[in-house]
């Protein structure tokens, strides 16, 4: 019950995919706006160089994805759920179980192809925290566990 | 089932009206533009017609009345809505009348339950004695008695009220008060057509002329619109009173449009007790409060005592969260990295700008040399006067931990003292920068339901400790439940819950 828990290592998967296609789409527009200049306008060739830029970013979040999936942890307590992330700036977020009003599950494509969800909490005030990376079995157990118990007011 | 009062046609037209203008506009001034200038009375009728039939409907359609464990409310005729509110949920029972309902002598009766985006159930409008009289049974059958009468001889109880606000001091608070928010909002009004009216003619002067008048009609602004803050906040809190029972607060005030409030005491999160700097000097001090709902248009949290001497006001906090006693807490300072971290913050704000600035004069010329560096100047004084009044701040700038609550006090020529329940504690985000682990501090943050205490830098062992007054609130609650669980099949089956609970006393 209170062992340190942390995402399902496949999320790295999931959180690649975002990176590619998130950057991918910035790569394209700045390969565009290089192109388009370079063949109508005789624009210098270099331009192309900004190309480098998003190329650089994607790289860089892909090795530091590594380090987020080490550094993101859960724990379940008698009373309490506590999540901590981050590198710079370390979060910890704790919330007192019998606070939590509804317990969601959002899952993408390529998160279903690996069994995982991202568990998200509530409490009547705000949505504290999202969980990623969770396999399908283990978040249902940790959404009956969360859910079970008495509600405050 | 009750109905509404029959004034509701006409003060429901009024806000229709507007709406219905407001979505003809295009129609209206369209056929105006196309310069045919025959009878444009259709227009009228259909707005009119249209004002009317939802006035009517919404006197017509709406039902609401008490049940043993709810409210009930239904409106709609094609869309119909019924809703139910447990009794048990609601937080706040508001009361407000704007100008046109007090020429009719109604109002409009506000319910809030926990995290309310504006009104869960909103009556417009009742009779002032019907909305009255529904607030009050609404309490009752939540088992919460307003004075009204005695529950045991059934006579009336007219209580004293607890706090009042005489003219005098109205005026001196309006004077006195933190008026920021409103000059914001008023200068943000003022500034749009002011400046159309302004920059061109402000553009023909010579720079240093400019820069006079440019600084003039600044002081203007700021000077007139705190004037406005002071006003509005006279005719908000004109004829501000407080009643207070075992189990309610009521509060009322207004002297244009009036608000009347009903907080259960129990599920107050929130008090904040501020302080202006002239306020100091006379020693006085406002003390508002929050639960989980809000209270309609009158924001989020309800004065409970204004423009008071400071000793009645630290008595206030006492009373609302028994036990919290402000001048005995042991108050603990923000860490020096806090004031470090927005020093460095400040001068790579002001080396920016002041890039910014020199970049453009550069670029531009006539009044655009002196333009750039006027708003650098106006930012600068910002950020200096703020960082200025954070290190004035410092030697009051503290939180204390009690058992039952986390306190916070800071702000300069604003000081606020703010005070979260642990028992309303419904989670606590910290945040570390890898920078700040050296100094051993982080910066944290309790959350209520609706509200928050913010701490700038705290020490990780003052977190450890809060957190165990936490735990032990969270258990105590936990145990009180299942002692009630237990007792509750106690009643059922004797013998083997005694037992039960015989274990849980032992463990």
């Amino acid at each position: 019950m209170n062992e340190i828990e942390r995402p399902d290592h496949n999320v790295l998967y999931v959180w690649r995919a975002e990176v590619l296609i998130g950057w991918g789409i910035v790569l394209l527009l700045v390969l565009g706006g290089a192109l388009v200049p370079i063949f109508t306008l005789d624009a210098p060739i270099w331009l192309l160089g900004f190309v480098l830029i998003p190329i650089g970013f994607a790289a860089l979040a892909l090795v530091l994805l590594k380090i987020r999936w080490e550094r993101w942890t859960f724990q379940l307590t008698t009373h309490t759920l506590e999540m901590s992330h981050g590198w710079l700036v370390q979060h910890r977020r704790i919330v007192s179980r019998n606070r939590i009003q509804h317990v969601d599950f959002n899952s993408g494509p390529i998160g279903r192809k690996f069994d995982l969800v991202h568990v998200v909490v509530h409490t009547a005030g705000a949505t504290v925290g999202t969980i990623p990376g969770i396999r399908t079995e283990r978040a249902e157990r940790l959404r009956a566990e969360l859910m079970s118990g008495p509600k405050a007011l | 089932m009750k109905r509404l009062h029959p004034a509701t046609i006409l003060v429901a037209i009024l806000p229709r009206l507007r709406e219905a203008i407001q979505t003809s506009l295009p129609i209206i001034i369209g056929t105006f533009a196309s310069g045919s200038h025959g009878n444009h009375d259709w227009i009228a009728a259909m707005i009119a017609g249209f004002t009317g039939v939802f006035a009517v409907g919404a006197y017509w359609t709406t039902r609401f009345a008490i049940e043993p464990d709810h409210v009930v409310h239904t409106t709609g005729w094609i869309f119909r809505r019924d809703r139910r509110i447990p009794l048990k949920q609601i937080q706040n029972v508001n009361i407000r009348q704007n100008v046109l309902e007090r020429v009719f002598k109604v109002a409009t009766v506000d319910v809030e339950t926990a995290m309310g985006h504006g009104r869960d159930l909103k009556l417009s409008v009742l009779g002032l004695a019907d909305a009255e009289r529904f607030r009050d049974e609404l309490l009752e059958a939540a088992h919460i008695h307003v004075s009204g009468t005695h529950p045991e001889t059934g006579l009336p109880i007219i209580d004293p009220p607890i706090a009042t606000l005489n003219s005098h001091d109205l005026l001196l608070g309006a004077l006195t008060e933190n008026h920021l928010q409103q000059m914001i909002v008023g200068m943000f009004t003022i500034i749009g057509p002011g400046m159309g009216v302004a920059i061109p003619f402000i553009i023909k002067q010579s720079a240093s002329g400019a820069a006079v008048l440019f600084s003039a009609a600044l002081g203007i602004l700021l000077v007139g619109s705190w004037l406005w803050g002071a006003a509005s906040y006279y005719l908000k809190f004109g004829g501000f009173t407080v009643h207070r029972n075992a189990t309610i607060i009521r509060i009322s005030y207004g002297l244009l449009n009036k608000a009347q409030m009903a907080i259960r005491p129990g599920r107050i999160e929130y008090l904040r007790l501020t302080i202006t700097l002239p306020q100091r000097w006379m020693g006085r001090a406002s003390l508002h409060v929050g639960t989980a709902g809000s209270f309609g248009e009158a924001g989020v949290l309800a004065p409970v005592a204004l423009f008071v001497d400071l000793h009645r006001a630290y008595a206030g906090v006492a009373e609302v969260l028994p036990g919290l006693d402000i001048p005995q807490l042991a108050w603990r300072p923000f860490q020096a990295v806090f004031y470090a971290a927005a020093a460095t913050r400040a001068v790579v704000i002001l080396l920016i700008t002041g890039l910014i600035a020199c970049g453009i004069a550069r670029i531009g010329d006539g009044v655009m040399t002196v333009l750039p560096w006027i708003m650098f100047c106006f930012i600068a004084a910002i950020v200096l006067v703020k960082n200025i009044t954070l290190f004035l701040a410092k030697p009051e700038n503290a939180f204390a931990i009690t058992e039952d609550a986390l306190v916070v006090r800071q702000g300069y020529y604003h000081q606020s003292i703010s005070a979260m329940p642990i028992e309303r504690m419904e989670n606590v985000a910290i945040n570390q920068a890898i920078w700040w682990k050296r100094f051993g501090a982080v910066r944290f943050t309790v959350q209520g339901m609706k509200h928050r205490v913010h701490v700038g830098a705290m020490p990780e062992e003052a977190v450890d400790e809060l957190m165990a007054h936490w735990k032990v609130k969270i258990e105590s609650k936990e145990n009180a439940r299942l002692y009630a669980a237990l007792a509750e099949e106690a009643a059922k089956e004797p013998g083997e819950t005694a037992e039960a609970i015989a274990q849980l006393n032992q463990s």
